[in-house]
């Protein structure tokens, strides 16, 4: 199964191929279906498990305690029975995750006991995840102290988001060779005109400043692509797309404080 | 730049958080500074499709270089895995192309990634294997990302080259022979690997495999709070079912063994083991059902390689292969077309399977003839393995001949007809005929004879045919030479059976016309003289190789008798130096016995400056009574000068690593001695204690068991086999061979009392300590024998007495307290290395030279121009701010090959510091001689002629070299 990138403007009436939680909504009662939703829901936690960690930290849990639990707490979502509760009605994956989380934290405690006796096989591809998505956040300790589980648990989710689309970004460059002419644009995807030395860049490139311009616009807008599939790909109705993106910045903003 | 999010049990240090967002307020950023917030809000805006996108950036040409990350300019993305990403990258100064993997942090708290990565690349530069990824350079980017710098492999890894190497199981398996080894290195360093795959283990261009990626490499002693806790890592498909399921504190080298095994089943059947569409449903079939068979996908493959892959996959972690080194010996017996030690169902104990002839000539009426009633054992036997084929000189080998009689009842007789001849052929001088057993061991394999020939390392064959009818035979002989398979002479002879022992004349006076030597005086008569003091001789070698008292006192007979009526027969001197020895600490007290053996040695080294193996028991008995171990090794150089290939030599040399607690070097060198003589008992004891001190108890037992196959009766000191299952707590089979072994030796055995003290029967094992007092009134009893009874007993007093009569009484014994499990509850008492330093047992250097190469350079301007390249390397860990001072000398030849000082000499000083040597790395040196050109050619003549590099630490000399080596003994080092 392959995500499909939105390949029209987004202007357009969305003729979105399946995203990843619409599948595992919908597919989960045939067993052919129920294979590739899985594969799905296997993704999805591989890009997103970070907030699912943070949310566990933040609870108060030592790093070996929040590794352990956040290992079980994907075992367990992994396993074929979760998928079927998975109630379309519930509407996106972030929001079904964290309250599954957060019911899954309330048990935790007796699970510890049962954890260690070596019952079940546990598995999880930790450092393969870890790598695939290195991330390194620069946040306010304040901040993190005082902000509570559920609200860690969005801004992580966002940033998320936004680093998985970067990387994207950044793979699309390398598979057509222009690694280089990322590095030196990405970070100025978001940046105004007149922040820009284009000059400096133009030389650093060995290109024109109207091709850098240009360069860095089309960045820019594939950034954008990518950034909208990537919310696609948790909700279940691509109406949502814009919904879900407000409500991730609302987060953002609140956390700023 | 940036600063790391802290999250709640880390505290930052004074840094403030990034500062708000000037367009959205957030101070929520990425590593790079961009806002995040910002970039989600640009998801509200449309995009561009990738087609678009695409055509617009290849409008310009922007390639991908000079990406530098810290010393190097990065090339490509190799892959991702484990804790970073791996770029093929260039080195700023060397320009050298190497893999350079950068450590990505995955939590916000940096400082403990860096810490587990730091650990890892501890463990990694520590480890010095030839098929072990080797790391160069720790160091850091510029964003402070730890990175590493290792040998690029660029043959890829076994994952991609999985499929060219189906078709070639060998291939596979040779592969997997090393990559068993170096993991079996790994072990003995104490690190588990815990991730072997195939795409942790990659090819350099020409197919050599490194094993890497030792990022979940866990100290199997340590037990750190980090590491604790860090459970079910691994790859399904390859990890061990017991590591799936979060042992992580208890796992073992079997979980090792267990990759390795379903690397080798892939390699061989294009699958793993198990399978699966999701990698928990893999884990649960390998937990709860058995592999499948090797054979049941791949049908051509023989039994032996599935029973290999099948030992290696067993759940129950104790059913496998007890190491990796066990694996690999499997592997590399297959590989040699031996049988395998795994068996296809587990046995209770192995046997080896390897050769049960009874060496007894069973040959009727020809026995008589030309030798003793003694079988003939020759002591050296020629099984040299030389990478090139290049066999001596006027060496052959006899194969046994075959028997052609229609009742096939013949083959005594034609193993005797065999033995006969390569007896005879054994006394020509000037001839090197493989030992018996060693040819022998062919008989039925159906080996061409160039092939044997080749094993052997021999320049002929002899083989042939006997076919009898009654009275009457024929013989057929034929020789051939190894290198090309020519027949360089043949016959066939028919005779009555009276007329068989001249029918062996013949053969042998037609082999050795063909062979193009000449005798003096002809064959019968000059044999005739000598045979019968050759003979006693020989009969004094074969008893010579026992272990009891009588059969050693016995050979003692026979040399004496052949010294007696020749006393220029150097070899009969070497023999009773050697005899002296064997009875020395086990029989004969050691001053009584030493000397002895001293004096022999000497007396065989004054007629025959040659006997490299005199010079070994004269090495023994530097060591032993002047506690010389610096001038046993000379002793020992000298031997190995002589004659490389000598078994003894190297078999003492072995010990001197062991002494010093060098164990893993001492095996080696020990294992080398068993490739040169593997029919040999001593060596095989030897090698047996050398495993068990390497806490090898399968080894042990394997070998301890091959030393019974040698020689049943072969217990000598106390039966090292014994001990092996004792330790492994095998009781049952320890007690039952330590009463074989008094039977044998008729002495209370005192390995018998420490089992007994194991199993908690405290007054058995007082019986026979008492038992062992009272023995020494009436014969010679080694001291350490009971300082090791008392140890189990909890006697540590006592055991210490015992060992200050030993060292009083010049135990050649005591030296082996250093290395043998019975004394290690010893170690921490102090008085324990202080004995070390009086019997000069020294503890490991610090300073080792690693290599020294020369080079002659072309210098127009100069005579001669050397450049000597120098490694030295410090033993990790030692600490700052200690002088190291290396001295390079070089010398010279005068016109009449005498060797001179010159006054091409340097030094290099400098202070220890723990952060440039941490990794263990050698740093290099460089010396130049440079002699330069001069109108007139001095008179002295003088040419360059060696050198001489030592190294001191805190002016104290750890290592030195010397080429040639006599420079060294001639320009000691001054102090």
């Amino acid at each position: 199964m392959n995500t499909q990138v939105c390949e029209e403007d987004a202007g357009a009436p969305r003729q979105f191929a399946t995203t990843r939680w619409s599948l595992i909504l919908s597919a989960s009662h045939s067993e052919d279906g129920e294979q590739k939703a899985r594969e799905a829901l296997n993704l999805l936690c591989r890009t997103y498990w970070r907030p699912v960690f943070s949310f566990v930290r933040r609870r108060g849990y030592s790093m070996e305690d929040a590794q352990d639990l956040t290992q079980d707490f994907f075992v367990k979502i992994l396993e074929p029975g979760w998928l079927r509760h998975a109630d379309p009605d519930r509407g996106r994956f972030r929001s079904l995750l964290s309250k599954s989380l957060q019911n899954f934290l309330i048990n935790a405690a007796e699970r510890a006991h049962t954890r260690k006796h070596g019952g079940d096989v546990k598995f999880v591809c930790w450092d393969d995840w870890m790598a695939e998505a290195p991330s390194q956040l620069s946040m306010s300790a304040q901040a993190v102290d005082s902000l509570p589980p559920e609200r860690l648990f969005d801004l992580r989710w966002a940033a998320t988001v936004v680093e998985h689309s970067l990387r994207r970004l950044r793979e699309e460059c390398e598979s057509k060779g222009k690694r280089r002419l990322f590095h030196a644009l990405s970070s100025y995807l978001t940046a105004e005109r007149d922040e820009v030395s284009f000059a400096r860049l133009s030389a650093e490139l060995g290109i024109a400043e109207s091709a850098v311009i240009r360069q860095l616009f089309n960045l820019r807008q594939r950034y954008r692509s990518l950034l909208r599939d990537e919310v696609a790909q948790t909700v279940a109705d691509p109406a949502e797309v814009d919904d879900e993106i407000r409500y991730l910045c609302t987060a953002l903003a609140a956390g700023a404080e | 730049m940036t600063n790391s999010s802290r999250l709640p049990g880390s505290h930052p240090s004074g840094i403030k958080g990034p500062p708000k967002c000037e367009k959205c307020g957030a101070t929520l950023r990425l590593e790079s500074g961009i806002c995040v917030s910002c970039l989600l809000c640009e998801g509200i805006e449309a995009g561009v499709s990738s087609a678009a996108f695409e055509s617009v950036m290849a409008e310009v040409d922007v390639p991908d270089t000079h990406w530098h990350l810290g010393n190097y300019e990065i090339l490509d993305e190799i892959g991702r895995g484990g804790m970073g990403v791996i770029y093929r990258a260039r080195q700023r100064h060397s320009q050298r192309i190497v893999a350079v993997k950068r450590v990505l942090s995955y939590q916000a708290d940096s400082h403990e990634t860096i810490a587990r990565f730091r650990r890892e690349a501890d463990t990694v530069a520590s480890l010095d294997h030839p098929n072990i990824l080797p790391i160069y350079e720790v160091s850091e980017s510029e964003a402070g990302n730890p990175l590493f710098s290792m040998k690029c492999a660029t043959g890829g890894s076994l994952h991609h080259a999985s499929s060219s190497l189906r078709n070639d199981p060998r291939k596979c398996v040779e592969l997997m022979a090393k990559v068993a080894r170096a993991v079996e290195y790994a072990h003995s360093r104490g690190i588990l690997h815990r991730d072997l795959k195939p795409g942790n283990i990659l090819l350099d261009e020409s197919g050599e495999p490194f094993v890497s990626d030792f990022g979940l490499a866990k100290w199997l002693n340590a037990n750190t709070d980090l590491t604790k806790s860090l459970t079910s890592f691994g790859t399904a498909g390859y990890i061990a079912p017991e590591q799936a399921q979060g042992a992580a504190a208890h796992l073992t080298s079997a979980a090792d063994v267990y990759s390795l095994g379903a690397i080798l089943f892939e390699l061989l059947t294009d699958r793993p083991p198990f399978v699966g569409d999701n990698p928990l449903s893999v884990i649960r079939q390998a937990s709860e059902t058995p592999a499948p068979k090797l054979r049941s996908l791949a049908h051509s493959l023989d039994r032996d390689l599935e029973t290999i892959c099948a030992h290696c996959l067993e759940r129950d972690p104790k059913a496998r292969y007890q190491s990796a080194g066990a694996l690999a010996t499997d592997l590399e017996r297959w590989l040699d077309r031996k049988p395998i030690i795994a068996r296809p169902v587990s046995p209770p104990a192995r046997v080896w399977r390897w050769s049960r002839r009874n060496p007894k000539l069973v040959a009727t009426g020809v026995a008589g003839l030309l030798v003793g009633a003694a079988a003939i054992w020759l002591f050296r036997s020629e099984l040299l393995r030389t990478p090139a084929f290049n066999p001596p000189e006027k060496s052959i080998a006899v194969l046994p001949f075959l028997d052609l009689s229609q009742a096939k009842d013949q083959e005594y007789f034609c193993d005797g007809i065999s033995e006969e001849i390569l007896d005879a052929l054994s006394k020509v001088d000037g001839l090197r005929v493989t030992g018996r057993r060693s040819s022998f061991s062919f008989k039925g394999t159906g080996m061409a004879a160039s092939e044997v020939g080749k094993r052997l390392n021999v320049q002929n064959v002899l083989e042939g045919s006997l076919r009898r009818d009654g009275n009457h035979i024929r013989v057929t002989a034929e020789l051939s030479d190894t290198r090309n398979g020519f027949h360089l002479w043949s016959q066939t002879y028919e005779r009555e059976l009276a007329g068989v022992f001249a029918v062996q004349d013949e053969i042998t006076r037609s082999i050795v016309d063909a062979l193009k030597l000449k005798l003096a005086g002809g064959l019968p008569a000059q044999t005739q003289h000598n045979t019968e003091i050759y003979d006693l001789y020989l009969q004094g070698l074969y008893f010579s190789n026992k272990s009891n008292e009588e059969d050693l006192r016995r050979a003692l007979d026979f040399f004496q008798r052949a010294v007696a009526q020749d006393p220029t027969f150097a070899r009969a001197w070497t023999g009773i130096a050697k005899v002296w020895y064997f009875l020395a600490d086990v029989y004969v007290r050691p001053l009584d016995a030493y000397p002895a053996s001293r004096e022999a040695a000497l007396k065989a080294i004054a007629l025959d400056r040659k006997d490299a193996e005199a010079h070994c028991y004269l090495s023994e008995a530097t060591r032993v009574l002047d506690w010389d171990l610096a001038g046993a090794d000379a002793e020992l150089k000298r031997a190995m000068e002589l004659d490389p290939n000598s078994a003894p030599a190297h078999l003492f040399a072995g010990l001197h690593p062991l002494f010093r607690g060098e164990l893993k070097d001492g095996l080696q060198l020990i294992l080398e001695a068993e490739k040169l003589d593997p029919v040999s008992p001593i060596t095989s004891y030897v090698t047996t204690a050398a495993y068990l001190a390497n806490n090898r108890y399968d080894d042990a037992i394997n070998e301890g068991q091959r030393t019974l196959q040698l020689d049943p009766n072969y217990f000598y000191l106390d039966s090292i086999l014994a001990a092996a299952y004792r330790e492994k707590g095998n009781f049952p089979e320890a007690i039952a061979l330590y009463t074989k072994a008094q039977e044998a030796t008729r002495l209370p055995s005192s390995g018998l009392a420490i089992t007994y003290a194991r199993m908690g029967r405290e007054n058995d094992a007082k019986n026979i300590l008492s038992q062992l007092s009272q023995a020494r009134e009436t014969r010679y009893v080694s001291a350490p024998l009971i300082a090791a009874v008392s140890i189990a007993l909890g006697d540590k007093e006592g055991a210490f007495h015992e060992l200050e009569r030993a060292y009083a009484e010049h135990s050649g014994v005591l030296q082996w307290v250093a290395f043998l499990p019975e004394f290690r509850a010893l170690h921490s008492d102090a008085r324990f290395p202080q004995l070390l330093q009086r019997i000069n047992a020294s503890q490991e250097t610090i300073l080792k030279i690693t290599d020294t190469t020369l080079s002659e350079t072309t210098d127009p301007k100069a005579q001669s121009h050397f450049t000597l390249k120098v490694g030295i390397r410090q033993r990790p860990g030692t600490p700052d701010g200690h002088a190291v001072k290396i001295i390079v000398s070089f010398y010279d030849l005068s016109k009449d090959n005498k060797l001179m000082p010159t006054n091409a000499q340097v030094g290099y000083r400098w202070l220890t510091s723990v952060s440039e040597w941490k990794y263990g790395a050698p740093r290099f040196l460089e010396a130049t001689y440079v002699r330069p050109k001069i109108p007139m050619p001095s008179p002295e003549g003088r040419r360059y002629g060696g050198f001489i590099v030592r190294a001191y630490f805190d002016g104290r000399l750890q290592d030195s070299r010397a080429n040639p080596s006599e420079l060294s003994t001639l320009f000691p080092a001054e102090n």
